[in-house]
């Protein structure tokens, strides 16, 4: 019994490999020969079984695959989001402590500031005049909405 | 007249890479399949494979055997997508095909037959990649030791050693 042959001797004899002493052994042995034909056995199924077309497959939840896409997205937005308060943060305090002007009116009238500035009130200063600009494009004209409505009463008649 | 001949050239490599493709896409598919445990890895790999059938058709002299070259082919390109970090992170999160639960069976043998089966693939599915590998070329494609142990770039002994516990894994899913 403890000549027996392992599970790794009997494959390599399955496969026409194993030694000859193990091979005059495996005849000689009923216990060994019943392992072998066993392990014969199991592989002939296995074989077969897997030659065989590969059961349907249950397609992945795509979700699995779009959480890292989701959180890859997420990540940049919010990379985008703090360095977007970051800047204007930074643009504000620099802003107050760099001379500012006086009015809207006055920033919208004034030039972009000169290259040769130092870097910190030459950002903040390009920061307050790009905001002068959106505040006068938000503002609405008095002069035409007052032009258009006398239009309209006056045509009509009203 | 030389357009007439490279079209009927042109029209040749087609019909010859239709019947290819007819004759060895089942089995080149299942082989990726049994390889990379993914239908849609599987799909891809196999397209490739028969791309590169075509332009082999196109611009080389074409191999003899055309089935040998498809799976050699096959398996290298398996083995590329099994090495890449992509695939080892899919793997490592577990992110491959389910097998789907089997239909309800008419007999209970069959159904018990599917129920093994089921289980033997869920079994390969487990398998190392290496383990896997050898297995497949070994007993399912037929191929000798030391071919198994050139392709995959392993000693003679290596291969014995990985086919030796792919056995032993894969019979757990036949012991009833």
């Amino acid at each position: 019994m403890k000549t027996c042959l392992d599970e790794k001797s009997l494959l390599s004899l399955h496969d026409g490999e194993g030694a000859r002493a193990d091979r005059s052994h495996l005849e000689s042995c009923l216990d060994c020969a019943r392992r072998y034909r066993r392990l014969t056995d199991d592989l002939k199924e296995i074989v077969a079984a897997l030659k065989q077309p590969a059961p349907p497959a249950a397609r992945r939840n795509p979700l699995a695959y779009s959480g890292l896409q989701w959180s890859l997205a997420a990540g940049i937005v919010a990379i985008a989001f703090l360095f977007g308060r970051m800047t204007t943060a930074g643009t504000r305090r620099t802003g107050s402590i760099a001379a500012a002007p006086q009015s809207s009116e006055q920033l919208a009238s004034s030039q972009p500031p000169a290259l040769g500035d130092s870097a910190a009130s030459a950002a903040a200063s390009y920061g307050l005049y790009i905001d002068s600009l959106f505040e006068q494009q938000e503002e609405p004209d008095q002069n035409l909405v007052a032009t258009e409505d006398t239009w309209d009463t006056d045509s009509y008649g009203l | 007249m030389k357009a007439g001949n490279l079209l009927r050239i042109e029209s040749k490599i087609a019909v010859d890479h239709e019947r290819i493709y007819r004759a060895h896409q089942t089995r080149i598919l299942n082989l990726c399949r049994l390889l990379l445990r993914d239908t849609d890895e599987a799909e891809d790999v196999a397209q490739e494979v028969f791309l590169r059938a075509f332009e082999r058709l196109t611009s080389q002299e074409p191999p003899t055997v055309w089935e040998a070259w498809l799976v050699r082919v096959a398996v290298n390109a398996c083995r590329d997508r099994q090495r890449s970090g992509w695939w080892k992170s899919r793997t490592r999160r577990g992110d491959l095909d389910e097998l789907a639960p089997w239909l309800s069976s008419s007999s209970e043998e069959s159904a018990r037959t599917r129920e093994w089966q089921a289980r033997l693939w869920q079994q390969l599915r487990t398998l190392k990649s290496k383990q896997r590998n050898v297995f497949v070329l070994r007993y399912i494609e037929g191929w000798s030791t030391n071919e198994v142990a050139e392709t995959l770039g392993l000693s003679a002994a290596g291969v014995k050693t990985h086919l030796f516990r792919a056995v032993r894994h894969l019979r757990k899913a036949v012991e009833r």
